[in-house]
């Protein structure tokens, strides 16, 4: 039964202008790779020679771009030309996806953070709103209703701790650029350079309603729950802590949770 | 006729097949359409085959989903069978579209006639990308009446397999593509979705009468008719979903609505990305088109 061995190489091939092209440079080659017939081989050269192979694998590379470009479009904006070379670049390294939109996109900005260490991404802006729109995505995807549920039952337990963590449905994004107008800019897909303030900005992303919610927050009170964020837990005086609590902002922990 | 073990559904009319874009046009429209499909795939995460918890569900997606359930009928739509994949069948999947037939109640569950899993290097299964036309080979058809037997004896609801778009001709392949619909609905007990803007597409790229095609296919299997728009892309005209239906896709409506003694209903789909081009008025008036030709199969007309 060669049936296997067919519909990997077919696969292999829509995954992979580069390879159809091998293909029909040196068949024997790309062939050997899988088990198959006698009629098999004699399809696969017929039909990467057809006009519908270039069809298969632009939707190939339409159906993986779709997740990213869906939920992440300032980033892709960011990109510009160089987000298909980067697909493509993250796709060779991730050919055995499970296309589901939450694992594409947060692999791609991992991807993407690592282009960025590397020096290869260099647009000053990209950082900022990856972050930011993973962290959108993040809770998108996040069960809300189940972690509401988990910490109202988890309360009673945890009353009378002053070990504090930040509310797993609240986030906090620290911009080195007005997040603002930067978003407001992408959002009408208007090319960089932008003018924009420079400085310590920082924004709370609010998880805890159907939509997630975006607000600018003091430098101050940032700072505080960015080190909140880092930290995991932080032990705070009690009047902060009920400060925190009350806002919702942060939820206690059991002492040595 | 129908012949199943399962019980034959009601006749419904006219349908939608539910997008993120839809969520309050179903629920301001809930009488313009006389049930709802879903693809169940869309409410959950699949994590994949490895977790023990495989699958978790959408929260917002299931609040609608529960809202349209309480108040019309739903057929379910899957996309994750890969009924033709030869290495494996992933009845983990399948026992997660039981549990929401379970839940739901649909009417009758369908899936595409192709395969969308395969094995890879690593030796689990992964996604093709998109969804690969099977080969008509007399092996394949072994293999899918025999999948179709699982999901059959798992689900006891009509099961549908819908007809793919492909935009290469497979060569030396055992028979044609109707010949295999026929054999395999016949052996298997599966009825038919058939997508007639997929047909279309098919015999648009490929030169051939799609109205003999529609001749020559035994449409008594047929229980769901799906029709949809599409648009060029790379060379070739593609079942994009892109909009509302062009005009060759209503007069295969209008031909095969009358010769389709077991259809239930037919499903209008749009890719959720043209809502803002068709809007409400524009979905509208492709439930209305089809409703009217529904109608006259009632009256003769």
């Amino acid at each position: 039964m060669t049936m296997r061995g067919f519909q990997q190489a077919m696969c292999d091939l829509v995954a992979s202008p580069e390879l159809c092209g091998h293909l029909l440079q040196s068949p024997e080659e790309v062939l050997s790779r899988y088990e198959l017939s006698d009629r098999d081989r004699r399809r696969l050269v017929e039909v990467v020679r057809q006009p519908g192979m270039v069809v298969n694998c632009s939707l190939y590379r339409a159906n993986r771009l779709t997740p990213i470009y869906n939920l992440l479009p300032h980033t892709c904006f960011l990109l510009g030309d160089t987000l298909m070379n980067e697909a493509i670049e993250f796709w060779n390294g991730f050919e055995e996806t499970l296309l589901q939109f939450n694992e594409e996109v947060e692999r791609f900005g991992d991807f993407l953070r690592r282009r960025i260490k590397l020096g290869i991404q260099r647009n000053p802006l990209l950082p900022e709103v990856l972050e930011y729109e993973l962290a959108i995505n993040k809770f998108r995807f996040a069960p809300r209703l189940e972690i509401l549920a988990r910490l109202e039952s988890a309360k009673p337990a945890a009353s009378q701790s002053n070990l504090i963590s930040l509310h797993p449905l609240i986030r906090v994004l620290q911009f080195s650029y007005e997040p603002s107008k930067l978003l407001e800019l992408l959002s009408e897909q208007r090319s960089p350079p932008y003018e924009l303030a420079r400085g310590e900005f920082w924004m709370l992303l609010d998880g805890r309603g159907e939509e997630v919610g975006t607000k600018l927050i003091s430098t101050e009170i940032g700072r505080l729950l960015g080190a909140i964020e880092a930290e995991s837990e932080m032990s705070l005086g009690t009047d902060d802590v009920e400060t925190l609590i009350e806002s919702g902002l942060a939820v206690r922990s059991l002492q040595g949770s | 006729m129908l012949h199943e073990a399962d019980s034959s559904p009601p006749a419904l009319g006219v349908g939608l097949l539910y997008n993120a874009a839809l969520t309050d046009f179903v629920r301001t429209n809930l009488t313009a359409f006389d049930y709802i499909s879903i693809t169940p795939d869309l409410f959950w995460v699949d994590r994949g085959p490895r977790h023990t918890e495989r699958y978790e569900e959408l929260e917002s997606w299931i609040e609608t989903l529960d809202w349209v359930a309480s108040r019309c009928p739903i057929v379910s739509h899957n996309i994750g069978l890969s009924i033709g994949t030869a290495a494996a069948f992933d009845t983990a999947y399948l026992e997660q579209i039981a549990n929401f037939h379970n839940r739901y109640q649909f009417l009758w569950h369908s899936d595409h006639l192709s395969f969308a899993q395969v094995h890879g290097k690593t030796g689990d299964l992964h996604h093709a990308g998109m969804a690969v036309p099977i080969s008509y080979d007399e092996e394949m058809l072994d293999l899918v009446a025999d999948r179709v037997g699982q999901v059959r004896k798992k689900i006891a609801i009509p099961f549908l397999l819908e007809n793919s778009v492909y935009f290469v001709n497979i060569p030396e392949q055992d028979m044609t593509e109707v010949e295999f619909l026929n054999r395999l609905t016949s052996r298997s007990g599966c009825r038919l979705l058939l997508d007639l803007h997929n047909l279309y597409t098919n015999a648009r790229n490929h030169g051939f009468d799609a109205f003999l095609f529609l001749d020559e296919l035994d449409l008594d299997s047929v229980v769901e008719i799906h029709i949809a728009g599409g648009d060029e892309f790379a060379g070739m005209y593609t079942d994009s979903h892109a909009g509302p239906c062009p005009e060759p896709v209503w007069e295969l409506l209008d031909h095969a609505i009358s010769r389709t003694p077991n259809l239930r209903g037919v499903t209008f789909e749009f890719h959720f990305s043209y809502y803002p081009m068709m809007k409400e008025a524009g979905v509208l008036a492709q439930l209305d088109r089809a409703r009217a030709m529904w109608s006259s199969r009632f009256s003769g007309n």
